[in-house]
C-alpha cells in the first residue's frame, strides 16, 4: 500500500520531493506544542498549485487522509495523525507580485513570513501586521490557515483583517480563487466582491476545508518611527483601565500587558505594560505623549524600555521580560500548554482573577510537578485583549507531560466559560475544550466540512471530529 | 561527549525553525544542506528530531541517519540562528561518534580521514612531495619562534596559497620556520567523527611544533586554525604552549609595524570561511588587511559576517555528495558576482576551489584568489 501511495506521489512532485523513509517521516510529526502526533506514511513537497491539487484529487479518490503543513510553528498541536500524507507546501515560497501601488503582496502559501517582510523592506513596505503570529519563522499560508494573533494587533487587528484574496484547493482538487480575485477579468483587490466572502471560510479554518496555496495580502508602508515605553504598575487593575483608556485614544500600535509569569528583570511591581507606537515621526510622537499620560494617570510607574524595543526590534517572540533566555526558562527542556483568547478589555480583569486563583488553588501540584508559569500576557486587540495563560512543564518527565496536558484542560474549561474567553489558536490540543460548546454554530462547521470535503481527507480531527472513512 | 549525554538540550529544541532562515530574509535559506535537500531531515530541527528519536530509541543509527548527518558542512549557520542557544555541532557531532562505533561513515570520508592518518594528507599525496611549492629549504626544519604550518590543500592542490603565506611571512620580517614532518592536521578524522584519529594527529603536529621550539603557529587553512585553536586543547587534555593565528591576523598586526602594500584598483568582496568567522569569530582582520590594500573598494555580500552562507563544501561533503556542494557554491558565486565586485576574496582553500569550480561551470567574469595569494600580490 505504502509503495502505490509512494509511486503515486513520486508521478506529482517528483522523487526528489517525496519520502516514505523514516528518518524523513520523523520530523514531520510534532510541531513547537506539547501535543504528541502521529508520524505520517509519506511525505510530498509540491511546488506549484497544479501539484497541490493532483495529490488532493488522488487523496480524495483513494480516501487517503493527508495534512497540510507549513513550518509547523504552532504551539496548539498539528494533530498529524498516524499513516497521513503529509504536504509540505515550503516549496511554494514564490513571491509573485509586490504592488506599491494597490497595496498588496501576492505570495505563495509557503513563503515565510519574514522573508516576505525583508523582501517589502527593500522597497520601504512592510506586510499590513508584523510578526505573524508567535514565531515569524512561519509560513503566510500557515498563518491565514490558522488566523494567528498578530503582533501589533491593537492598531493592526488580526492576520485574517488583511487578507485580500486566496486561491485554495478543495479536497477533490478544484482549485477556487476568492473575492475580486474569482473574476479572472479582475484583480485581487478586494476581498468583499463577487458575493460571499469566502476567504472568510478558510481562514481560521486550519486547513480542514481546503489547502491555500496562494496569498494576497495588505502591505502599508514601513513607518518613519517607532517609540517604545515600558510601564509598571502595583495594582493589575490600574494596568488594565491604563490600558483601555490608551486603546480607545488609538494612541499606541500595540499593548502588551504582563500579567504574571516571573518580572522582568529588575523591576518591582504586580503587573507591567509594553508600549508601542509606530507613526510618521511627528503623529508618533504626539501618539506617545498621549499614551504616556494616559498610563501615568493610571499609576504607571515609566520604566526603561529596552527591553521593549528588543521584544519588538531584535527577536519578537517570548523575551517580553528581558533580553535574553533567563535561567527561568532555560535551564531544563520545556515545553508549553499554552491556553489563550479573546477577552473584552473590561472582562480581562475578571480573567485575569480567574487564573490568580486558579494558580493558588494548584500550589501543591505546580510545585509537584515542576510547572512554572512562563507568562499571562495580554496582546491587546483593538476592542479587547487576547490573553496567553503559558505554563511549562519538565519535557523530560512523562508525569509533567501528563499533569501539563491535563491542566491544559482545566484551565481551557474554566477560561472558556467562568473566564468568557474564547480561544484564537485552537488546534488539536484546544478545539476540543470549545467546539462541544459552540452549538449550532459547531453544527454549521461540521456541515460545511461535510460539503467541501466529503471524505474527510483533509487534516482529520482537527477542530471536527474525524469522520469513518 | 555520547549523543545521550546531550538529552536535555536535545530536548530543548522548540522547533521554532529558526535554524532553517531566521533574519536572513527573502526565503534564502541558511543551511546549505537543507537548502539543497529541501526535506526537514537535513536541516537543524529535523537533525534534532532524529537525535531525539535515537536517544528514545524509537529508531536506530543507518545509513539514512549518517547521509542527513555527513551531509552537514558544520558551517554553524544553524547555531547562530538557533533560539535556544544550543550546541548543535556538539551534538552532530556526538551523532557522528555514533555512527563511527557503527562502520557508518560514508566511505568517501572514512578513506580520506584514513589516509589523512596512514599518508599524513587526505589527498594520498606522497609525503617527500609535501614541500615542493618551497621556494627553498632553508627556512624547512628551521628553529624558530613562529612556524608556518601549511596544511595539506594549500601544500598539495593550492600551492599559490602556500607560497603566498610564505611570502607574506618574509615581507612582514618574520623570522619563521617550516615543519620537516608536518602531517594533516586532523580534521578530517574531526568531521568523520573519529576522535582518536584527530587526537592522533594533533599530538603529532603539537609535538612537531614543540621540537621546532616555536611560540606563535601561522596557519593559511582556517581548518587547520580551527583543529588548532578550539580542538587541540580538548584533544589532549592540556592548553596549547602556543598562540595561533590565520595568516591575515598576522599581516594586520605587520601592517601596525610597518609593513606597507602596494596598490591593488580592484572592487573586492570577502567571503566569510565557516571556520574562521562563525567558527573563530574572525571577521573584522581579513576586512582590515583588504582595505589597507591603497586602491581595493570592499564590498559586501548581501549574507556576511555572522549571517554568511557556507561555500557548500565544508565537511568535505564534496567528496561524498558533490551535487550538494556544486548547487551551494554556485549560489554563493551569483552573491558574490551580484555585489558589482570583480575579485572574489576567501580565506580558506577549500572556499577557493569550490568558488573556481563554480566559476568555470559558470563562466562568471569574477575572479577567485585566496585572500593571502591576493595580498603576496601586493608585497
Amino acid at each position: 500500500m505504502r509503495e502505490n501511495l509512494t509511486e503515486s506521489m513520486v508521478q506529482i512532485v517528483g522523487r526528489a520531493n517525496v519520502s516514505d523513509r523514516l528518518v524523513d517521516r520523523i520530523c514531520y510529526s510534532r510541531d513547537c506544542g506539547p501535543d504528541l502526533a502521529g508520524i505520517p506514511a509519506v511525505v510530498v513537497r509540491p511546488s506549484t498549485t497544479e501539484e497541490v491539487s493532483a495529490v488532493l484529487r488522488w487523496a480524495n479518490e483513494h480516501g487517503h487522509a493527508l495534512y497540510t503543513r507549513g513550518r509547523a510553528t504552532t504551539f496548539l498541536g498539528s494533530g498529524v495523525k498516524e499513516g497521513v500524507i503529509l504536504l509540505e507546501t515550503t516549496r511554494m515560497n514564490r513571491v509573485r507580485r509586490i504592488d506599491t501601488t494597490a497595496g498588496y503582496v501576492d505570495v505563495e502559501a509557503g513563503a515565510i513570513w519574514h522573508g516576505i517582510d525583508a523582501d517589502l523592506r527593500r522597497v520601504g513596505w512592510e506586510l499590513a501586521v508584523p510578526g505573524g503570529g508567535g514565531l515569524f519563522s512561519c509560513t503566510i499560508g500557515g498563518t491565514v490557515a490558522v488566523n494567528a494573533i498578530p503582533h501589533g494587533a491593537t492598531e493592526y487587528g488580526m492576520t485574517g483583517d488583511h487578507v485580500l484574496a486566496l486561491e485554495v484547493v478543495l479536497a477533490n482538487g478544484d482549485v477556487v480563487r476568492t473575492g475580486s480575485w474569482a473574476n479572472p477579468a479582475s484583480e485581487p483587490i478586494e476581498r468583499n466582491a463577487n458575493g460571499p466572502d469566502f476567504a472568510g471560510l478558510f481562514i481560521g479554518s486550519y486547513g480542514i476545508l481546503g489547502v491555500i496555496t496562494r496569498v494576497v495580502y495588505r502591505i502599508r508602508r514601513a513607518p518613519e518611527a517607532e517609540l517604545f515605553r515600558f510601564y509598571a504598575f502595583d495594582d493589575y487593575h490600574d494596568l488594565v483601565a491604563a490600558a483601555g483608556g490608551i486603546q480607545g485614544r488609538g494612541a499606541a500600535t500595540f499593548l502588551v500587558g504582563l500579567f504574571g509569569g516571573p518580572k522582568p528583570d529588575g523591576e518591582e511591581g504586580d503587573a507591567f505594560l509594553h508600549v508601542i507606537v509606530r507613526d510618521r515621526a511627528a503623529t508618533a510622537e504626539a501618539r506617545g505623549h498621549e499614551a504616556e499620560a494616559i498610563a501615568e494617570s493610571h499609576g504607571g510607574r515609566p520604566r526603561p524600555a529596552e527591553g521593549t524595543r528588543h521584544y519588538w526590534q531584535e527577536h519578537m517572540y517570548s523575551w517580553l521580560r528581558n533580553t535574553g533566555p533567563s535561567a527561568y526558562y532555560s535551564d531544563r527542556p520545556f515545553f508549553c500548554p499554552e491556553v489563550a483568547g479573546f477577552v473584552s478589555t473590561r472582562g480581562l480583569v475578571d480573567a485575569v482573577a480567574l487564573f490568580r486563583t486558579l494558580k493558588a488553588e494548584r500550589e501543591a501540584e505546580f510545585e509537584q510537578y515542576g510547572i512554572r508559569v512562563k507568562g499571562v500576557d495580554a496582546y491587546f486587540a483593538r476592542n479587547g485583549a487576547y490573553l496567553w495563560i503559558d505554563t511549562l512543564y519538565d519535557e523530560r518527565r512523562k508525569d509533567a507531560w501528563e499533569y501539563g496536558m491535563r491542566l491544559r484542560g482545566e484551565i481551557a474549561e474554566r477560561m472558556f466559560t467562568e473566564g468568557r474567553m474564547s480561544p484564537g489558536g485552537l488546534g488539536a490540543g484546544i478545539s476540543p475544550h470549545i467546539f462541544p460548546k459552540l452549538g449550532t454554530t459547531n453544527e454549521l462547521l461540521r456541515a460545511t466540512k461535510s460539503m467541501l470535503d466529503p471524505k474527510g481527507i483533509l487534516n482529520p480531527g482537527l477542530l471536527v471530529e474525524e469522520v469513518a472513512r | 561527549m555520547k549523543l545521550a549525554e546531550y538529552k536535555n538540550q536535545i530536548y530543548s529544541c522548540l522547533r521554532c525553525g529558526f535554524c532553517f532562515d531566521h533574519e536572513v530574509g527573502s526565503q534564502a535559506k541558511i543551511c546549505p544542506s537543507h537548502a539543497s535537500y529541501g526535506m526537514e531531515s537535513y536541516g537543524a530541527r529535523g537533525k534534532l528530531a532524529i537525535a531525539r528519536a535515537l536517544v528514545d530509541e524509537a529508531m536506530e543509527f543507518d545509513e539514512d541517519v549518517a547521509e542527513r548527518i555527513y551531509t552537514c558542512t558544520e558551517c554553524g549557520a544553524c547555531e547562530e540562528q538557533c533560539f535556544k542557544y544550543l550546541d548543535l555541532l556538539d551534538i552532530y557531532r556526538a551523532m557522528k561518534g555514533e555512527l563511527v562505533l557503527r562502520d557508518l561513515v560514508p566511505s568517501p570520508l572514512a578513506d580520506a580521514a584514513r589516509a589523512a592518518l596512514e599518508e599524513g594528507n587526505p589527498y594520498g599525496q606522497a609525503a617527500g612531495k609535501r614541500l615542493d611549492w618551497a621556494p627553498g629549504r632553508e627556512r624547512v626544519g628551521k628553529q624558530a619562534e613562529t612556524v608556518l604550518f601549511v596544511g595539506c590543500t594549500p601544500s598539495y592542490l593550492r600551492r599559490g596559497i602556500a607560497r603566498g603565506a610564505y611570502q607574506l611571512l618574509e615581507a612582514g620580517d618574520v623570522e619563521f620556520g617550516l615543519l620537516t614532518d608536518e602531517v594533516c592536521c586532523g580534521h578530517p578524522s574531526y568531521v568523520a567523527g573519529d576522535l582518536e584519529g584527530a587526537r592522533a594527529a594533533v599530538q603529532k603536529n603539537v609535538e612537531a611544533i614543540e621540537r621546532a621550539g616555536a611560540r606563535r603557529v601561522v596557519f593559511a587553512c582556517p581548518g587547520c586554525l580551527a583543529t588548532f585553536r578550539d580542538e587541540a586543547p580538548e584533544l589532549l587534555g592540556r592548553p596549547l604552549a602556543f598562540e595561533t593565528l590565520h595568516v591575515a591576523e598576522l599581516v594586520e598586526q605587520r601592517l601596525g609595524a610597518g609593513l606597507r602594500l602596494r596598490k591593488q584598483s580592484r572592487m573586492v568582496t570577502y567571503h566569510d570561511p565557516c571556520n574562521l568567522g562563525r567558527g573563530l569569530g574572525i571577521y573584522d582582520a581579513p576586512r582590515r588587511v583588504v582595505d589597507a590594500v591603497p586602491g581595493a573598494r570592499r564590498l559586501e555580500m548581501r549574507r556576511t559576517r555572522a549571517r554568511s552562507f557556507c561555500c557548500g563544501n565544508g565537511g568535505f561533503v564534496r567528496l561524498g555528495y558533490e551535487p550538494m556542494a556544486v548547487e551551494n557554491e554556485t549560489a554563493r558565486l551569483e552573491e558574490a558576482v551580484a555585489t558589482g565586485a570583480d575579485l572574489l576574496l576567501s580565506a580558506c582553500p577549500a572556499c577557493q576551489i569550490a568558488f573556481l569550480d563554480a566559476k568555470r561551470r559558470s563562466k562568471a567574469a569574477i575572479e577567485v584568489l585566496d585572500i593571502v595569494e591576493w595580498l603576496a600580490q601586493a608585497v
